[in-house]
């Protein structure tokens, strides 16, 4: 009987400690972060820049998000507990843009107010939308690998997930900024895995020995290419253009494998989305967009 | 000397062990009504109910499995790959499906589900592969085949007749949520009620006694895979009408939650021991956690940590329990 | 009782209880140097829970234990293989990826600047080796020996323990259950080697013949007691059974009217390779037993009957039906036999499961309206077996694991009461069983034969064999060496079939 009790005060201890004290005042006002995932540097900049926005505007800020980057469910059920929760406002990157649709429209309707940030819902009945304009970023990136090689060079694309509408975009404003002057591969996915990234990049490598450049949409087919052009030893021949800056797409800047990097802002995200939300929830009016900006690094 | 207090005491002490995850359940509801006022209104739990549902259905196969002592890992690879042949027999032609009526799209999206599963049980009990192994392949092929026939992308453009079981309800109940108990009700039958269901458990305890009793185990073992595959696909469906399309990527990771919850529900992952009841505790008191952190403002990183410590503690508990 | 200067251990009222059940209530025995102390006692009569408690693995409640004139340190297994008691069990304790060399070693590795001396690993070895008249490399890995060299590696093993702990007492735990006959004799020989060096011994087994020529003393136990001891040569060998079962051997086994039916198990010509050809019939209401050494096919013959392992060529007939050997067990249930495994645990009962559950597990579809269980008439079938087989539990939900072994072994055979099939096959059914539960479990089996039932019994206990079974079929080297009927059941015929000593008539 003595370890039965003992089980029970353990299991109320447990319980008890998954509460660190941080119960909302009532009048404060509670504003939620909704990424894709919880993990990884560009998630944590997002809700770095959320959180001390949130400070300086006095709402109280949490951020949520599925386990991994293509859990639609789990981000929906964050969604339907945030409602249920009745925050004032959210932002929400969503991790498919049609799935997320009928959620946002069921928080507006309960008087949330809502906006998306990294990528945009395909209704787009958000509030407003707080992003890097990725067809923008995409044409940048263009500009950076017109600088790089000659006319008429081959470019291969190595992106992350087909269906995501971000990478899309990136990818259109990448096409119609060469067209014309650089003759393109089909884009290649690696589905988010940096392996996969790495091998996708060596049978484009074996395949098409004139490709001079590659162009990478995201932050993990980035530093994959890298690490293949490095292996093959053709670092400083194949040129490489990445979107986003991380530290290992820093150290391949730093080595000469990587020539460009085009760089989004996702602290500012986090921190223009809880601005928006908070002007919003005070009853201003918003911008239907707002672009984040790009800004390119280079070598020095 | 045992005295009568002792006695009661003991019987109060048998009882905690047997109904431990629904006093732990009972603990958290009690928990989360305090201190969040809006837990405990029809709305967030229904919600819950709702949020839980895909996994109570794959859970009630897992429990099935896991009591004949085998695991199946590819229930989650298993669903996107019967979302997507159903997404792709339901969408329209301009969308590249074949525009079939909702309900053959639905039955063909369980036909695929149930053949992985026989396929699974096939390789257990007919080339002897042990389940981890044979599922873990499986895991791989069906992602591998959902992504080869969708090329990667979601199947968008679905009829709204097929988004059905996961977004309307009938006089008010979510027809989710009807689907999971009665599947849940079936279940519990099947384990306690029916052959299959107590040869399960035979297999689990010791696999070679019901052989020498003269039980075929290859067919009965491969019935309980296809009903892993058939439930998991059922649960696509619902997941289907949850997030409006089909994709391929869908469901990773559900192993590990059905798992948890069957593990929290009391069963053994040695086999010979599982109650559909438990596993329905484990699946809501999973749901429980995530929708009463989030309403208490607890980040996410905090529930990861929660629902792992919650896992392990369970798995103690069955320890000192089955000791 | 003073004690002798010879005497190397010397074990006094000694008595351990687990639980309720006491395992030994009060054994005294005396080993001395240059002897063979005998222990005789039937399975359950304590003998495992001495040998345990000697090098101990267990704590007794009472009693003392000297070895040479010192009192043996309780519970400690390290400080009794110190003091000198060392045992070779049944079951090989080598480890069988490892060389011989590291196996007589194991644990006890000489060292040299903190490494593994291997060099004089290997001479100290092949001393060993010769101590036990092996000629053999000590880098081959055990798992290249045959079944007696690996047992004298066992003994080589073990007399090096000895040497360490300046002498003791070896115990041989039926050390010649898996050999033939010619390696049978250089372990003899080996023995007699060791007792003119002086080493005292324990030797267990259950073949009259074989103790008589090598044995010195005896002691017999029984339900945890020493019950009679002295030198063998001075005791017949039915006083010494009398002492083991404690009642004359006709009323254990229960007396029976003979009158057999129409064959209904008939096999033909069943060959595998390495075993056969085997033709047997077995008449309604006939016990028919199988006697022969560990490894003379014994259990082979009933996996063969019961469709658990593949004949190359032959016939099996269930009441004139052949049987296909392509179905398995089930196509054996399917028609109309049963089998009682020897390993009851790890091939008869769901351990966990209970006592119902158990009991049903052959019979499952009987239960079965619309697909759904009748659980009142599981429960029902249950409690008229556990009444009518006096199974011993708190009620028919408890886990059949919590039974002892008698219980467990009846739970395995009210599987096939339920089930009430034409034929039975038993494999050791009364191994590890007390003798309550044994008289019991032949009194059951004289009732299944009475009903017409043919019933094929496996057993390596003679006297069970001999007391139950109307015919004994005898196996030697997985053929069958003879037959015995009527008066010529004897201990002795069946040893000399089963030795090959001398062919049948």
């Amino acid at each position: 009987m003595s370890r039965a009790r003992l089980a029970l005060l353990a299991t109320l201890a447990l319980f008890g400690l998954s509460f660190p004290g941080q119960m909302a005042e009532a009048r404060d006002l509670r504003i939620a972060v909704v990424g894709k995932g919880i993990g990884g540097e560009y998630w944590s900049a997002v809700r770095q820049g959320a959180t001390r926005e949130g400070r300086a505007q006095g709402v109280k800020v949490t951020y949520q998000g599925p386990p991994t980057e293509t859990d639609v469910a789990s981000q929906i059920a964050i969604m339907e507990n945030l409602i249920q929760s009745g925050v004032d406002g959210i932002a929400v990157s969503p991790c498919n843009a049609r799935s997320l649709n009928r959620i946002v429209r069921k928080a507006l309707a309960s008087g949330i107010k809502v906006v998306t940030l990294d990528s945009d819902t395909s209704d787009k009945d958000r509030l407003s939308y707080v992003g890097t304009d990725n067809a923008a970023a995409g044409a940048m990136a263009a500009q950076q690998a017109l600088r790089l090689v000659r006319p008429g060079s081959t470019v291969a694309i190595v992106t992350g997930v087909l269906g995501a509408q971000n990478l899309q975009q990136r990818r259109d404003g990448f096409t119609r900024e060469v067209a014309g002057r650089l003759k393109l591969l089909e884009a290649q996915p690696d589905n988010g895995d940096k392996a996969r990234a790495v091998e996708v990049t060596e049978n484009i490598l074996t395949a098409h020995p004139e490709v001079a450049l590659f162009f990478t949409d995201n932050a993990i087919s980035g530093p994959g290419a890298g690490q293949a052009i490095r292996s093959r030893g053709k670092a400083g021949k194949v040129r490489l253009v990445s979107m986003d800056v991380t530290p290992d797409l820093k150290t391949l800047l730093d080595q000469g494998v990587a020539d460009a990097l085009v760089a989004q802002r996702p602290e500012r995200m986090g921190e223009m989305a809880v601005r928006l939300l908070k002007d919003a929830i005070g009853g201003k009016a918003v911008p239907n967009r707002v672009d984040t900006g790009v800004e390119v690094v280079r070598r020095k | 000397m045992t005295t009568v207090p002792d006695k009661v005491a003991e019987g109060v002490g048998s009882w905690l062990q047997r109904s431990m995850p629904l006093v732990a359940l009972m603990l958290l509801v009690l928990l989360f009504s305090l201190l969040s006022p809006r837990f405990l209104s029809i709305d967030n739990l229904a919600n819950i109910a709702v949020q839980s549902s895909h996994i109570g259905l794959i859970a009630i196969g897992m429990t099935l499995v896991i009591a004949t002592g085998g695991i199946d890992l590819s229930v989650g690879s298993v669903l996107a790959l019967s979302i997507c042949v159903a997404g792709l027999a339901m969408a329209p032609a301009d969308a590249g499906g074949a525009g079939l009526s909702h309900v053959t799209g639905w039955c063909i999206g369980l036909a695929t589900g149930a053949l992985a599963g026989a396929v699974n049980g096939w390789l257990i009990s007919g080339l002897g592969l042990s389940p981890f192994i044979a599922t873990l392949g499986m895991m791989s092929i069906a992602r591998g085949v959902a992504n080869v026939l969708t090329d990667g992308m979601p199947v968008e453009d679905l009829p709204e007749a097929a988004l059905a079981l996961g977004s309307s309800s009938i006089a008010g109940m979510p027809w989710s949520v009807l689907l999971w108990a009665g599947i849940a009700t079936l279940g519990g039958l099947v384990l306690g009620w029916t052959r299959l269901g107590r040869y399960a458990c035979a297999m689990g305890s010791n696999e070679e006694a019901l052989r020498l009793s003269g039980v075929r185990i290859g067919p009965w073992k491969t019935a309980l895979y296809v009903l892993s595959g058939l439930l998991s696909a059922a649960a696509g469906l619902i997941f289907l009408g949850r997030v409006s399309n089909a994709q391929p990527s869908a469901g990773v990771g559900f192993e590990l939650d059905a798992i948890a919850a069957v593990v929290i529900g009391g069963a053994s992952l040695m086999g010979g021991r599982g109650s559909m009841s438990g596993t329905v505790v484990g699946v809501v008191l999973m749901g429980v956690l995530r929708n009463g952190l989030v309403l208490m403002d607890v980040s996410a990183f905090w529930q990861q940590l929660v629902i792992g410590v919650v896992v392990v503690v369970a798995v103690l508990l069955d320890r000192w329990r089955s000791a | 009782m003073t004690t002798a200067p010879d005497v190397v251990l010397s074990v006094r009222g000694l008595k351990k209880a687990f639980g309720a059940v006491q395992a030994l209530s009060g054994v005294d025995l005396e080993v001395r140097a240059g002897e063979v102390l005998v222990l005789l006692g039937e399975n359950g009569a304590g003998k495992s829970t001495l040998l345990k408690t000697l090098s101990g693995m267990h704590v007794p409640d009472e009693g003392e234990i000297l070895v040479r004139g010192r009192s043996l340190p309780f519970g400690q297994p390290g400080a009794c293989e110190a003091a000198g008691i060392v045992t070779i069990y049944q079951e090989f304790n080598l480890v069988r990826d490892l060389s011989v060399a590291e196996n007589l070693f194991l644990g006890r590795e000489p060292h040299r600047l903190g490494l593994v001396d291997h060099r004089r690993m290997r001479v100290e070895a092949g001393r060993m080796l010769a101590r036990v008249g092996l000629d053999l490399d000590p880098a081959r890995s055990v798992r290249s020996l045959g079944v007696a060299q690996a047992q004298l590696v066992e003994i080589a093993k073990a007399l090096f323990r000895l040497e360490r702990s300046g002498g003791g007492v070896l115990t041989l735990d039926e050390p010649t259950a898996a050999l033939a006959d010619h390696e049978i004799a250089v372990l003899h020989a080996l023995i007699r080697d060791l007792k003119a060096q002086g080493q005292a011994l324990i030797y267990i087994s259950h073949r009259m013949p074989e103790l008589r020529a090598i044995g010195d003393r005896v002691t017999v136990l029984r339900d945890g007691a020493s019950v009679a001891s002295g030198l063998l040569a001075d005791i017949a060998d039915d006083v010494l059974i009398r002492a083991m079962v404690g009642r004359d051997v006709a009323t254990l086994y229960p007396r029976r009217e003979v009158a057999p039916g129409a064959p209904v198990l008939e096999v033909e010509d069943l060959q595998a390779p390495g075993f056969g050809p085997v033709s047997l019939a077995v008449r309604q209401g006939e016990i028919v037993g199988v006697a022969g050494l560990m490894g003379s096919g014994r259990t082979r013959l009933l996996r063969l009957l019961y469709g658990d392992a593949r004949p190359a060529r032959g016939r099996v007939r269930v009441a004139g039906e052949p049987l296909r050997a392509v179905t398995g067990p089930a196509g054996a249930v399917a028609a109309g036999m049963g089998l009682v495994p020897e390993d009851r645990k790890n091939k008869g009962l769901a351990l966990g499961m209970a006592v119902r559950d158990n009991l049903a597990m052959a019979t499952l579809e009987r239960h079965a309206s619309w697909g759904l269980l009748d659980r009142g008439s599981l429960a029902r079938t249950a409690k008229e077996l556990v009444t009518r087989l006096r199974i011993r539990c708190r009620d028919i939900s408890q886990a059949v694991g919590r039974l002892s072994g008698g219980n467990q072994q009846k739970v395995v055979l009210g599987r096939w009461l339920a089930r009430s099939g034409p034929v039975l096959l038993l494999d050791e059914p009364t191994r590890g069983v007390d003798v309550g539960a044994r008289a019991e479990i032949y009194q059951l089996l004289a009732e299944l034969a009475a009903q017409g039932k043919a019933i094929v019994v496996v057993s390596s206990d003679l006297p069970e064999v001999l007391g139950i079974a109307d015919r004994i079929l005898v196996m030697r080297e997985g053929r069958p060496a003879g037959w015995l009927e009527g008066v010529a059941r004897t201990q002795e015929a069946v040893m000399r079939l089963a030795t090959g000593q001398e062919e049948t008539t």
